[in-house]
């Protein structure tokens, strides 16, 4: 019977996308609407939210060869992602460093704790990655994986509304930017607004993955000795 | 896209295994390899070279690979939902990831955005 959490779970975001779809506002997003429903359906009722995650792992089983299909937008794109490469590698170098740098700092304003601060060190990369990453620096992969779902929310609600005000309204910056800051979460949110953005926001999110991992150790190692300071 | 209306049972199970194939590769990379990147990482990359070097024709793999791209983001809702498990976690220590993840995505987007649209051709 758990299993009607599963046909929940659809026809919650489908209902939710229907309805919402004439509203403008980024908070009127599907994905989180969803989201608190769930939350809120197992804080204030006697539902088991056990339950419900034992019945919706074929969703998160499906997530791993939808990651992989993630190849067919970067590969219709390929002509734009050959000729552009150089700003591509430029731009998400900087925006790993930028992510990790600025997280931490202010964080550092804020705590001492370095189990924490490991742990918000990978909060722009999928979360795969960002578990390995916070077990490999000594951080806490639950922690770093709650982080990065928090952020991939926040990349995907709030996103497109600052990249527009800012002026960045090419849709190639517009999808590095998505990947580069909101990972899979922000991606989603690209694939939907178009297959360019998608494509390109598919390449940050390999991209600036691969980068943070092999970066991490450095930045562990800077926050070990800011914090012991 | 009309030709979609005519997929057949076939061809939705021949992308799925493809979709699958790389899937399990990349897993076998990583395994081999031990590097904290994941599997379906490696097997995006993975079909993303056979792509390219026509090893896999685009519409081998289109059937089962747009309907998961169509809805990638129904299935973060249960990962989304998952945070409950961590509210204890995130309770303790809410201001300090709140303030530096608002301010650090915020300067992400802007400057790989802005940067992107400065250098790109």
């Amino acid at each position: 019977m758990i299993y009607l959490y599963l046909i929940a779970t659809v026809i919650v975001f489908l209902t939710a996308r229907k309805l919402l779809s004439p509203i403008k506002s980024p908070l009127a997003n599907p994905l989180l609407v969803s989201i608190l429903f769930f939350i809120g359906l197992f804080s204030f009722t006697p539902l088991i939210y056990q339950d419900y995650a034992t019945a919706n792992i074929p969703f998160i089983w499906l997530l791993e060869p939808a990651v992989v299909a993630l190849a067919i937008p970067l590969f219709c794109q390929v002509k734009q992602i050959k000729k552009q490469f150089k700003a591509i590698i430029i731009s998400c170098c900087l925006g790993v460093v930028i992510a990790i740098s600025t997280c931490i700092s202010v964080a550092l304003l804020l705590t001492d704790d370095k189990i924490l601060l490991l742990s918000l060190l990978p909060k722009s990369v999928t979360s795969p990655i960002a578990m390995a990453v916070a077990n490999e620096t000594g951080g806490l992969a639950s922690l770093a994986a709650a982080v990065v779902i928090a952020v991939g929310l926040l990349g995907a609600l709030g996103g497109f509304s600052l990249l527009k005000l800012c002026k960045i309204t090419n849709p190639q910056a517009q999808g590095l930017a998505m990947g580069c800051s909101a990972h899979a979460i922000g991606t989603a949110k690209a694939m939907e607004v178009g297959n360019e953005q998608g494509a390109f926001s598919s390449l940050a999110l390999v991209i600036c993955g691969v980068l943070t991992a092999v970066l991490a150790p450095l930045f562990a190692w800077l926050i070990t000795i800011m914090t012991t300071i | 896209m009309k030709k979609n209306i005519f997929i057949t049972v076939g061809q939705l199970a021949r992308s799925a295994g493809i979709l699958l194939l790389f899937l399990y590769l990349g897993r076998g990379i990583q395994y081999i390899s031990h590097l904290p990147i994941p599997g379906s990482i490696f097997g995006l990359l993975l079909l993303f070279l056979g792509l390219n070097l026509r090893l896999v024709p685009l519409y081998y793999v289109l059937p089962t690979g747009s309907f998961l791209l169509n809805y990638i983001t129904l299935f973060f809702v249960p990962v989304g939902v998952g945070l409950l498990q961590y509210s204890e976690l995130l309770s303790t220590h809410w201001l300090t990831i709140i303030v530096s993840s608002v301010i650090s995505t915020v300067a992400t987007l802007i400057s790989v955005g802005w940067l992107y649209q400065r250098f790109s051709k």
